[in-house]
């Protein structure tokens, strides 16, 4: 296979229904990543965490262009390596497909694999009994080096891994509603577009690891982290920290999950340690370790140390090794007890030393109640390090907390010549200077926004927001401003491009606005539901009309694309939509379109539906039995004011 | 099936002036040219260009098109085929990578993910056009290449010349129910030919 997602599936798919042993062989590209994109390492990680009993490489080019593939893998798996290469790439020759490599040529390379530590080997496309037979020849002489248990604590996403006790990890602890206001609302919107963006930004901030955790009242958990998961990792290639106290909806992320992700978590209460570590062993991940049980946390590192010992000893009872255990000693706050820190910290020192485990704290609670919080937990964060601490759950975009991360790992010398702190401290010069340059003297937030400065717009909007009331600066500044860029796209003065510009300066502007107040700043206007049609999976053209409309003050809710006409009824029906948006590109989906529309209008006839995308045109419209047919995002701007 | 082939393109220079096109822009301002070359320095990266191709044999009677490993009702395809005893029939993809970058920007800048957009499209013709120079310089006479869902060759197809060429495993491009390829950025086609190779 060379896809490691559909691996994933093929592999639990044969674990559920049989209990024969099973080799997995993946097809690599001369890039040594699969086809789509994952490396090596990634690939071992993840299916050693499955539980895959012979693990390698198949097909694609000959053996010549996949030593490098083979060595990596032999060099972190776990379980016996598997090598079947082609006879080479088939091009043609004198009007023939050939494989250019020969039966000598192919056993030599396949035979030097075996030296580092290949155990099962063969052949495939291309290949004939004249290249097994030199391999059965050449495997006479070789002496089998026995597969080695390698001891790596280590997770992955669709694209790489990430080890842990090579330097600290830095785990973004964003994706958590707990005391944010605007995550919380993005999650009772069920506004991904927030969720992405905060994964987005802690991955360009230096995060190795993103936590997510959707609890919260009021939405259903196992949806919400199914989902966010599921997004995620189309926008974002970090591996991901699955948090969560709902076993079933750990159970469902982990299965959606395209990885190994960190399980975030268990601790030593036996119901918790009876739910968790069946899913850890089923689906593989590296398990965060709470040293709490039915008693509660103990107080002193000897008895945190006690409850760690207990869990590796019940892990091990599931078939779980110590290699997939970081134990999280729990940070208190040491505004309350003046131990506490200093609690933690030994604890952090002596589970190192003692279970040779990796470890992980949250970071920030040591501050809780305390003034400067951004001081004194970068400080902490440092003491931790010093003892042993291997992974830290924190904000990457507290420039406190990197600026000790950073100076931590020059000072030890693991950033080696301070390059990575250097770069780290010019790029945050970088973004102060460039702040400043964003706006000129005199400028305006109607200039900026028509100018499709979005940089300049935020911060002007900052301004304004000083003495102008949020609704004012919307209804006066940013939709007159629109408007023009609007028209003069209409009479095709401007072209689409620029009233994107344009669009973008405004909703960062609304971004500012909304930040400092979460209600009564959009635009007020009524609820508009969009989807690209079941079997469409283009969602540009959607994309843009969204950005329009969210700009004038409606409130959309977007479905994404190949999206069912169920889903868009339910949708419409529990948002009381006014409005449902379908877009469709391809003839093929036209069907698709005009059930959608069929269905809505059948179960809410009062609900308006508008369609567009290339394939569309008012005629069809008219024939499905749509409301409208809008040829783009300005007309279909235009339309729905027309109806208000 | 004959002349099998997996062959991988050194990525072409995005051409600038066409993701514009694609844009309809007509302007000229300097914000939004930055930004294209910004897009197709991007994408330019992802890049992964591959085309799997065979040659299969030709029978054409009235509006059927036999191909040895299936035959299909089309008249158009018929037609255009017409004089030919031979197709090389491919696949051709500029990856996954460019499909990643579109997604990455489309929740946080529509334009720049529509020039990415753009930069694929551009591209995967591009390595058509390529591979077609190719084809043309290998037979004595092709006619045009022809792509299923074009006139009345159902694009229902494709999926005869993914079992044919299996461009899961050769390209690992997918096909969905409804007929779309994922990478989006790939083409399927058929460039009749006659004679034998030069």
């Amino acid at each position: 296979m060379n896809d490691g997602y559909e691996t994933k599936a093929a592999l639990l798919a044969v674990k559920e229904n049989c209990s024969l042993p099973v080799f997995v062989t993946n097809a690599y590209n001369d890039d040594e990543r699969l086809l789509t994109g994952a490396s090596p390492e990634a690939m071992v990680a993840m299916l050693e965490g499955l539980g895959a009993d012979a693990i390698g490489l198949n097909c694609s080019y000959g053996p010549d262009k996949l030593m490098g593939v083979i060595r990596r893998i032999s060099a972190v798996a776990s379980v016996p390596v598997i090598f079947k290469p082609n006879a080479g790439i088939p091009c043609v020759r004198d009007g023939k497909t050939v494989y250019d490599i020969s039966p000598d040529t192919f056993a030599q390379y396949v035979l030097e694999a075996v030296d580092s530590g290949v155990n099962i080997i063969g052949g495939c496309c291309g290949t004939s009994p004249e290249y097994i037979e030199k391999l059965r020849n050449g495997i006479e002489n070789k002496t089998r080096i026995d597969e080695t248990e390698k001891n790596l604590t280590v997770v992955s996403s669709y694209s790489h891994s990430v080890v842990f006790g090579e330097r600290p990890l830095i785990i973004g602890e964003r994706l958590n509603p707990t005391g944010k206001k605007l995550i919380k609302q993005a999650l009772l919107d069920k506004n991904s577009d927030y969720l992405l963006k905060e994964g987005r930004s802690q991955q360009e901030a230096g995060a190795d690891i993103l936590d997510v955790n959707c609890g919260m009242p009021g939405i259903d958990e196992r949806e919400m982290l199914t989902d966010t998961v599921y997004k995620l990792q189309a926008v974002c290639d970090l591996p991901l920290q699955i948090d969560t106290s709902d076993f079933s909806a750990m159970e469902s992320a982990l299965r959606i999950y395209n990885g190994k992700p960190v399980i975030n978590s268990v601790n030593g209460k036996q119901e918790v340690m009876e739910n968790v570590f069946p899913l850890a062993k089923k689906y593989g991940g590296v398990i965060v370790a709470l040293t709490l049980d039915e008693s509660g946390i103990p107080e002193t590192p000897e008895g945190r140390l006690e409850i760690a010992l207990r869990i590796l000893e019940t892990a091990k009872e599931y078939g779980i090794g110590k290699k997939d255990i970081i134990f999280d000693p729990l940070t208190l706050t040491v505004g309350t007890d003046s131990t506490a820190a200093q609690v933690t910290l030994e604890s952090v020192r002596l589970i190192t030393e003692k279970t040779g485990c990796n470890t992980v704290l949250g970071v920030s609670n040591v501050s809780f109640g305390l003034p400067g919080r951004g001081v004194i937990n970068s400080a902490f964060f440092i003491l931790a390090m010093q003892c042993g601490l291997s992974s830290a759950i924190i904000n990457p975009l507290s420039p406190e907390m990197m600026g000790a991360y950073r100076s931590y790992l020059a000072l030890r010398g693991i950033d080696k010549s301070c390059l990575d702190y250097i770069s780290y401290v010019k790029s945050r010069e970088g973004e102060q200077t460039a702040q400043t340059a964003k706006t000129q003297e005199g400028d305006t937030l109607e200039k900026a926004v028509i100018e499709g400065r979005k940089e300049a717009a935020a911060l002007i909007t900052k301004e304004l927001l000083k003495e102008i009331a949020p609704l004012d600066i919307i209804s006066e500044k940013i939709i007159p401003s629109l408007d023009i860029v609007g028209k003069n796209f209409e009479s095709k003065k401007a072209f689409l491009p620029e009233l994107l510009l344009s669009a973008e300066a405004a909703k960062s502007s609304f971004e500012v606005i909304k930040e400092n107040y979460t209600s009564g700043a959009g635009g007020g206007r009524f609820t508009v539901i969009l989807a690209t049609v079941k079997g469409d999976i283009h969602d540009i053209g959607k994309n843009i009309v969204k950005l329009l409309l969210e700009n004038y003050g409606y409130k959309v809710i977007d479905l994404g694309k190949d999206v069912p006409a169920e889903d868009v009824l339910k949708a419409a029906k529990e948002n009381s939509a006014r409005v449902v948006g379908l877009s469709a590109l391809m003839t093929t989906t036209l069907p698709s379109m005009e059930e959608t529309v069929a269905l809505v209008k059948k179960e809410l006839p009062d609900c308006i539906v508008v369609v567009g995308g290339a394939v569309l045109t008012a005629e069809y419209a008219e024939k499905i039995h749509a409301d409208a047919y809008c040829s783009d995002a300005m007309e279909t701007v235009r339309y729905l004011e027309e109806i208000e | 099936m004959e002349k099998f082939s997996i062959q991988k393109f050194d990525t072409p220079e995005p051409d600038k002036r066409m993701i514009k096109c694609y844009l309809r822009d007509n302007g000229n301002s300097e914000q939004i040219d930055t930004l294209i070359n910004e897009c197709a320095d991007l994408a330019r990266e992802v890049f992964d260009c591959r085309v799997c191709s065979a040659e299969f044999p030709v029978a054409i009677s009235e509006s059927t098109v036999d191909f040895g490993f299936a035959s299909v009702e089309s008249a158009s395809l018929a037609k255009h085929l017409a004089g030919c005893d031979r197709a090389v029939i491919f696949g051709a993809t500029v990856g996954l990578g460019i499909d990643r970058l579109i997604m990455k920007y489309s929740g946080v800048s529509a334009l720049k993910a529509l020039c990415l957009d753009a930069a694929g499209s551009d591209m995967i013709e591009n390595v058509c056009d390529l591979f077609n120079e190719r084809i043309n310089a290998e037979y004595k006479s092709t006619v045009s290449r022809f792509s299923p869902g074009y006139g009345d060759l159902p694009i229902e197809f494709q999926r005869d010349i993914f079992n044919a060429l299996n461009l899961n495993k050769n390209l690992g491009v997918y096909l969905t129910e409804g007929m779309q390829m994922t990478s989006s950025k790939s083409v399927t086609a058929i460039i009749g030919a006659n004679n034998e190779s030069n």
